[in-house]
């Protein structure tokens, strides 16, 4: 649960989806990365920790370069949680109405 | 930021527009907004569709003075009014796999200042023709914000 927590405090940051986006096209080097923000490069490097730690990417040395990539297995627990989520709260609102329907309408 | 080498060829352009950051940013995100000024100088533009949300589509039809019509397709990523709007560009009839628009809008002065990058272009050569692309386009966008566009 505490990865999940880590997860959506990632993606409540408007800058880091659209990192999040970006790497949808494919992996990145931390400059392409931060090449749209007008933001220094520690701002960058510290949103891409935040999206590291939550597991939503993966980041790997290559030579001189760090280099970006989604990482899909977080996504994928972040995308079950959300559907199980739903689905409870699907469920919720049937037994409401349920319930509803079953108290005597009063005049 | 300092430059790194870079994998893929990416189009940077910033430009200064004469109008407040939600005026330019919502001249992205309403229908009938966009399709006055999109598309490049002397290219007429029908937007068909626009749903502004995230996950949301858009479809424009670029009509070429020799009557060709080029469709582009793509979906909204991230709308963070008057901030950062990203969205894919796909041009629909070619192979070309998705590319990537983010504008990032700062006040300055009473202006705007637009960073547009496009990422996930294939080639150096398509990096060129869509910044001369973008380049036009941006001009009709200036025009727009003042209310100077005819």
């Amino acid at each position: 649960m505490q990865q999940l927590d880590t997860a959506y405090a990632a993606l409540a940051d408007p800058t880091r989806r659209a990192i999040l986006a970006r790497l949808e096209l494919g992996e990145a080097t931390v400059g392409e990365i931060a090449q749209p923000f007008p933001i220094s490069g520690p701002a960058i490097s510290r949103h891409l920790k935040v999206l590291e730690e939550a597991n939503l990417i993966a980041r790997t040395r290559r030579g001189q370069q760090l280099v970006c990539r989604l990482n899909p297995q977080g996504f994928k627990s972040a995308q079950e949680w959300l559907d199980h989520y739903r689905a409870f709260w699907a469920g919720a609102f049937d037994r409401l109405d349920t319930h509803l329907k079953k108290i005597p309408e009063k005049k | 930021m300092s430059a790194t080498t870079t994998i893929n060829p990416v189009l940077e352009i910033r430009r200064l527009f004469d109008a407040p950051p939600d005026v330019a940013f919502d001249a992205w995100l309403e229908r009938e907004q966009w399709q006055a000024w999109i598309g490049p100088e002397g290219c007429r533009c029908d937007v068909p569709l626009l749903e502004p949300k995230v996950g949301g589509r858009y479809r424009l039809h670029m009509h070429l003075s020799d009557g060709r019509e080029i469709p582009v397709e793509g979906v909204f990523k991230v709308i963070d009014r008057p901030n950062i709007l990203a969205f894919t560009w796909g041009w629909a009839l070619s192979g070309h796999p998705d590319t990537l628009v983010t504008l990032v809008f700062r006040a300055k002065d009473g202006q705007t200042e637009i960073t547009l990058t496009h990422q996930g272009l294939p080639t150096e050569e398509d990096r060129f023709s869509h910044g001369k692309g973008w380049n036009s386009t941006l001009n009709k966008l200036a025009l727009y914000v003042k209310g100077e566009l005819v």
